[in-house]
């Protein structure tokens, strides 16, 4: 059993600066999660903060980023045949076994830093500085064998690997399972093509589709550039619709 | 006319014809968002059959109940990142299912089938589902602004073909060092890409895009110079 899936979480990252004051108790519940100190000397929370002896509370001495993990969905059969994440297998509590987790505080500075551009764009005289910044965070995560002191396979270790933001102003949607089935029946017909008629007969054995379904599927394709129309000269000049490239793509994802 | 693309979890468990479930899951379930495969039940009572002589019932139909839960919108700060479709659904006075029973039985359904056509003993189908929300303000006669929310579903999110943001950010880095010049610095990426100084997406991207093999890192004394290498050049004419 092994393998690797693709997961979506919502990362949630907390900016404390020199000065802030947090609670003592949530800082120790929150030592072991992923944190980042602009301090180089600083390896752990304990070692940013001050006034301990004035607890509850606690000073920050340095800038640092806290990032938790929210809403992690697996939507993606899991190996175990579970919709597990990553996060409820541990992964994400164990800090090391994210990989790539300084591209996560890269991504929160860019954020930060787009909040006070466009501050100064719009001449906005403001003491409040960003807080809170949160994103949708895309991780590879893979199952390594963790063997027990016998050499005997005991269970699994998932590593994540962050991939990056997701780009909500440029999300890409599946084809519906009436698309998918156009474009088989395009793949099957080759270079050639098939007409709109063509295609509409070559599903005559598929479930029922209304001709207005079969329409607006087909508009969805050509609009989303995974067909296109070619036409041809021989007999009667008729349009005929062909695969690009990109349309053998998401086939070949949705085989 | 302002446009949003939001996201929401949908969770749909199957449950197939014979299938037996007890009669405390019926009632604790028989408020929750159905879809019958049976056109004529319209509840859940009408889609099962209580077994002789047990207290359990068994379907009569496909029977699929509905888990929806809207994701946060990161550009919405206040209030508590919800999305609009969060805020629409709670200002709506409307359930749930009422919300969104037409996208389901209309939309929804057809990936569900598709989930099922590939993997015909799936008990739950887990995806999520995209939303474009078009916020469109308009002011009437006596100038008074009013807006409404378009809602509509666009399909469902393709989560191996997705477009990252520090993708994006590798393609700006590479078309501002095609206009910059042969041999840059990073500091002038930084200055011409964003004039509040340089980043640590930048960097990281610089080192992503070293180790793809798209620029080449030249140590020049103190400042590390970058320039384009021959496929980067592919990738910023393409």
């Amino acid at each position: 059993m092994s393998g690797k899936q693709r997961e979506l979480a919502v990362i949630t990252a907390h900016i404390y600066r020199p000065g802030d004051v947090a609670n003592f108790e949530d800082m120790l519940n929150a030592e072991t999660d992923l944190w980042h100190f602009s301090d180089p000397e600083a390896s752990c929370i304990w070692d940013v903060l001050v006034d301990e002896d004035a607890r509850p509370d606690v000073t920050f001495a340095s800038y640092a980023v806290h990032v938790t993990f929210e809403h992690v969905t697996n939507t993606q059969r899991w190996i175990t045949d579970e919709y597990k994440s990553f996060l409820h297998e541990g992964a994400a509590d164990d800090v090391a076994n994210i990989l790539n987790a300084d591209l996560i505080f890269g991504v929160v500075e860019l954020h930060i830093s787009a909040v006070e551009a466009e501050e100064r764009r719009h001449n906005y005289v403001t003491d409040e500085l960003v807080e809170v910044v949160k994103l949708f965070g895309l991780f590879d995560v893979e199952l390594h064998p963790r063997l027990d002191e016998f050499g005997m396979q005991e269970s699994y270790t998932p590593q994540a690997t962050f991939l990056g933001e997701l780009d909500l102003t440029r999300l890409k949607v599946k084809a519906t399972w009436l698309e998918v089935l156009m474009l088989r029946v395009l793949r099957d017909a080759g270079e050639i093509g098939l007409t709109a008629g063509g295609i509409g007969a070559a599903l005559i054995n598929k479930p029922d589709f209304t001709v207005d379904e079969c329409v607006e599927a087909m508009n969805a394709l050509e609009r989303d550039q995974l067909i296109e129309e070619r036409e041809t000269t021989g007999g009667f000049p008729r349009e005929r619709y062909v695969l690009t490239e990109y349309g053998q793509k998401v086939l070949h994802d949705h085989p | 006319m302002i446009i949003h693309n939001e996201l929401v979890l949908v969770i749909a468990h199957i449950l197939n014809p014979e299938h037996i479930i007890s009669y405390a899951e019926v009632v604790k379930h028989e408020e929750a968002f159905w879809h019958f495969s049976d056109r004529s039940a319209q509840t859940l009572w009408d889609a099962v059959n209580q077994l002789p002589g047990a207290a359990n019932y068994e379907f009569l139909c496909r029977a699929i109940r509905f888990e929806v839960e809207p994701m946060t919108n990161p550009a919405f700060v206040y209030p508590d990142w919800k999305s609009n479709i969060d805020m629409a659904l709670r200002e709506s006075n409307c359930t749930v299912t009422k919300f969104f029973e037409v996208d389901a039985h209309e939309q929804w359904m057809s990936i569900i089938d598709r989930h099922l056509a590939d993997t015909p003993a799936l008990q739950i189908v887990r995806f999520y589902a995209v939303y474009h929300v078009a916020e469109i303000v308009q002011r009437d006669e006596e100038d008074c602004k009013d807006s409404r929310l378009e809602i509509d579903f666009a399909g469902e999110l393709d989560i191996a073909n997705m477009t990252l943001t520090s993708a994006k950010l590798e393609m700006d880095i590479l078309r501002a060092m095609g206009r910059i010049g042969h041999v840059v610095r990073a500091g002038e990426i930084s200055a011409y890409l964003d004039p509040v100084g340089m980043s640590m997406g930048i960097r990281t991207s610089l080192d992503t895009l070293c180790t793809a093999g798209l620029i080449v890192s030249q140590d020049y004394g103190t400042m590390a110079r970058f320039s384009l290498t021959e496929r980067g050049q592919q990738a910023v004419h393409a």
